[in-house]
């Protein structure tokens, strides 16, 4: 097994872990948790189902394109709730709408881009949540609130990943042997950003599971 | 040449991969900077959370302080006014029932015992009107600031002139608190400032009453009395305050007082 593989599946046993541990405490009415429930649970089945395919030897690229369009949305809609701002909130709204309704008519024209890295979806998927992360940086200066952690994660994975993603159409026609040296500070970054999944539930949430007695 | 392509490969990974640092670096230090921030801005919060509990806790021993020192002083204008007059007439009551006494001091003493009577009656209708004035109560504001001061200038010590123009348009607690600043500026004036001339002048405009108090007392260093404040000033400062107001003075040793109060009605 190679460090990338090692790397990989103790990322992957990390995101089963904190989907499991956030399941737990799952609430139609905390809207921002439910919302990033759901976008762990659907990151656990996209890792999966390319872990599943790598293993089957076919093309698993097409899975980026839901990866990025899941986080996107899911992330959007998980920063529209931790916002109280009215403004904030129509601010998501718009980015969300406006982008899909790009996202649609380009893969409409060009159903091509569907087989290789997206640039522009990468870009435009990642920065708008760039964008939040800091955002809420800035209005929580005064306060201690939660998903300050998740905030953390956000902001430092996508910055990272954003570049790593951007330059992947150029990584596969490089050497293999080389580019795997990128795809190993990825899937450490991943696991950086998983960690810090797990503290804000350990600092937040930990106490809150109801016990079974 | 396979080792040349393999050569600029490794040049476009290393670029990439010191991008990435970079950008992790920016990552780092931003959020490095958030959270240092974060700690100075809730330490700067919090500073001001404890001064403002601090005055509120000054202001609450201030209003302890004046209410003992106004229980003393009624105590003592009971005891003064009240208890040693009603032993007095509890003293000669008790003469006249032993019977000792001749008819001529007999109604000697019934007079003594009227004279006193009607003292203390009158002692006691002046605490009770120190107290709360009930001529407030009944004739509204005005009349009651020009009372006291003709209760003030009664003394022959001082010289009130005023001018008050003032139509009932406050609530009746918040005219007491105004009829409160007015008896505690005239107290300060001839307590402190042995003030011999006194000018008050109580104004209403639209939607703004203006109360300007002018003595010719001794006056006090402003830069000294921001650090010390009277129980009296600490009072009528958070009276104003409860009148949503705004106060201002202005004084120099030997060259009297000024106060301003500007009040907004709502």
């Amino acid at each position: 097994m190679s460090i990338l593989e090692i790397l990989s599946y103790i990322g992957t046993f990390i995101l089963l872990i904190n989907t499991i541990i956030y399941s737990i405490s799952f609430s139609f009415k905390k809207e921002a948790y439910s919302f990033f429930c759901v976008y762990l649970l659907i990151m656990l089945i996209i890792t999966l189902l390319t872990t599943y395919y790598n293993s089957q030897k076919v093309n698993n690229l097409f899975l980026s394109h839901y990866y990025f369009l899941s986080q996107f949305i899911l992330l959007s809609l998980f920063y529209k709730y931790v916002f109280e701002n009215k403004k904030n909130k129509l601010l998501i709204n718009t980015t969300l709408i406006l982008i899909i309704y790009f996202l649609v008519l380009q893969y409409a024209m060009d159903t091509t881009l569907f087989q290789i890295f997206n640039l522009t979806e990468v870009v435009v998927t990642s920065l708008p949540l760039i964008i939040y992360s800091i955002i809420f940086f800035y209005q929580n200066l005064n306060a201690k609130v939660k998903f300050i952690y998740i905030n953390i994660g956000v902001f430092m994975y996508l910055l990272c990943s954003m570049l790593l993603f951007a330059s992947g159409n150029l990584m596969i026609e490089l050497d293999p042997l080389i580019n795997k040296i990128v795809w190993i500070v990825n899937a450490s970054l991943y696991i950086v950003f998983q960690i810090l999944i797990f503290i804000e539930w350990r600092k937040n949430y930990y106490r809150k599971i109801p016990k079974s007695s | 040449m396979e080792k040349e392509l393999l050569q600029e490969d490794s040049q476009i990974i290393v670029i990439i991969l010191i991008a990435i640092m970079i950008l992790l670096l920016m990552a780092v230090a931003l959020v490095v900077f958030f959270f240092f921030s974060r700690k100075k801005i809730i330490a700067t919060e919090l500073e001001k959370a404890n001064l403002a509990i601090s005055y509120q806790k000054e202001l609450l021993y201030s209003t302890i302080e004046t209410q003992e020192e106004e229980r003393k002083r009624i105590a003592q204008d009971l005891h003064d006014a009240i208890s040693a007059k009603l032993n007095v007439v509890s003293l000669s009551t008790h003469v006249l029932i032993d019977g000792t006494l001749d008819k001529e001091e007999q109604a000697q003493t019934l007079q003594h015992i009227l004279s006193v009577t009607t003292h203390t009656l009158e002692s006691s209708r002046r605490l009770a009107h120190n107290l709360l004035p009930p001529i407030l109560e009944n004739f509204g504001l005005q009349a009651t600031v020009e009372e006291l001061c003709d209760e003030f200038m009664s003394s022959k010590k001082v010289f009130v002139s005023y001018d008050i123009n003032y139509e009932d348009s406050l609530s009746k607690a918040n005219e007491l608190h105004i009829f409160r600043i007015i008896q505690e500026l005239l107290n300060n004036a001839v307590r402190h400032g042995a003030a011999e001339q006194i000018t008050l002048n109580i104004q209403e405009y639209d939607k703004k009453l203006q109360i300007l108090f002018t003595d010719n007392g001794r006056g006090f260093d402003i830069r000294s009395i921001d650090k010390k404040k009277g129980i009296g000033l600490k009072n009528i400062e958070s009276r104003v305050d409860i009148l949503n107001g705004a106060l201002s003075y202005s004084s120099e040793l030997g060259k009297g007082t000024t106060f301003t109060i500007n009040i907004t009605k709502t």
